[in-house]
């Protein structure tokens, strides 16, 4: 290997480097590549959740329901341009989909992922003093909410989902 | 280093199988529990699929930049370090479990070779500024330009860090001479 050093290295220094190099890092585990792979797999085809993904898939049944039943239907699911709609995780099976992605032969909304973000919040009152051995913890509940949006960039639209959690935190006290 | 077709979803597993063993030894490096390890390294896959960043194979193919996938593992090590509170979480229950929080590195170490035990403990006490140059250059198999683009250093600081680091390994695994 040509050396990337102006001054060559001395043989102490390159013994140390071959010891290292004869080393090998222990491989992740056969469940964790397995997932990485469906993950890319996942994120190659359509970035929303399954469940939109497979409300958007499917051609909407124009023809049973006719048409002045359909355009109501259609209406009322409207996704309006720049409109904002907030959607929890149970809605979401429910349909959000414009009149034009209804249409049959019509390509479905490609979401695009926006940057989680996530809101922690002490919950008032909660510090508690655990007197446990060897040492004393307070305790502490977390609210935490992961707030989800995909964006549609055609229109601007937004599909939001929020889950709230809650965390139990344990930290190290002092009687002082 | 480029950002064109990515390569198909498929050819990333097998990518991964070539790779995986060096990016999750950096991916431990840059965290402090084989978990967050783990999470480090998914998410930062994620985000090397989602740059598009790829290179050129030696058969022609595409294939993920490795230079990149380094980078993304470590700007989404610093992301998950800055969600302290899910931390102190993790490690107060660690502690809990009067769990070791040293992870092994290296098979041979696992395989209970005394000099290759040596030799992980040295690597793990030196600081995080030179190991992770160590573990870039010998096991990542990056050229210093490429170290340096990734942990945004000059490319002189990351060959001096590793020359450094050798030296105080070389310090460390030479028993001192008695006089």
């Amino acid at each position: 290997m040509k050396s990337e050093f102006p001054e060559p290295m001395d043989a102490g220094l390159l013994q140390i480097e071959r010891e290292l190099r004869s080393l090998s890092p222990i491989a992740p585990e056969r469940a964790l590549s397995e997932m990485l792979a469906r993950q890319v797999a996942s994120e190659s085809e359509v970035p929303v959740p399954a469940r939109v993904n497979r409300v958007v898939a499917g051609p909407f049944p124009w023809r049973r329901v006719g048409v002045p039943t359909a355009a109501a239907a259609a209406a009322a699911a409207f996704v309006l341009p720049s409109a904002e709609r907030s959607v929890d995780k149970g809605s979401v099976a429910g349909g959000i989909r414009s009149a034009e992605e209804a249409r049959p032969g019509h390509a479905p909304i490609s979401w695009v992922p926006m940057p989680p973000r996530s809101e922690y919040r002490l919950v008032d009152g909660s510090g508690v003093l655990l007197i446990n051995e060897p040492a004393p913890m307070m305790e502490y509940q977390l609210e935490q909410t992961e707030h989800h949006e995909w964006r549609n960039p055609r229109d601007n639209s937004l599909i939001r989902m929020s889950i709230p959690r809650q965390q139990r935190v344990l930290l190290p006290a002092s009687y002082r | 280093m480029s950002a064109n077709t990515p390569p198909p979803a498929s050819s990333w597993k097998q990518w991964f199988t070539t790779h995986g063993q060096r990016l999750l030894l950096f991916a431990r490096q840059q965290t402090r529990t084989e978990q967050d390890a783990e999470d480090v390294l998914q998410e930062a896959m994620v985000r090397l699929w989602k740059s598009g960043m790829i290179d050129t194979a030696e058969d022609g193919a595409n294939e993920p930049c490795l230079a990149g996938a380094f980078t993304q593992i470590r700007r989404s090590a610093i992301d998950q370090a800055r969600k302290n509170i899910r931390r102190a979480n993790r490690e107060t229950r660690a502690m809990e479990m009067d769990e070791p929080g040293h992870i092994v590195w290296f098979q041979d170490s696992l395989e209970q070779d005394e000099r290759s035990q040596q030799i992980e403990k040295a690597i793990q006490t030196l600081p995080d500024y030179y190991k992770e140059v160590i573990i870039l250059k010998i096991w990542g198999d990056l050229t210093f330009e490429q170290i340096a683009e990734t942990l945004d250093i000059p490319m002189n600081t990351a060959a001096s860090r590793y020359r450094y680091a050798l030296e105080r390994l070389r310090r460390t695994l030479t028993p001192a001479k008695l006089s």
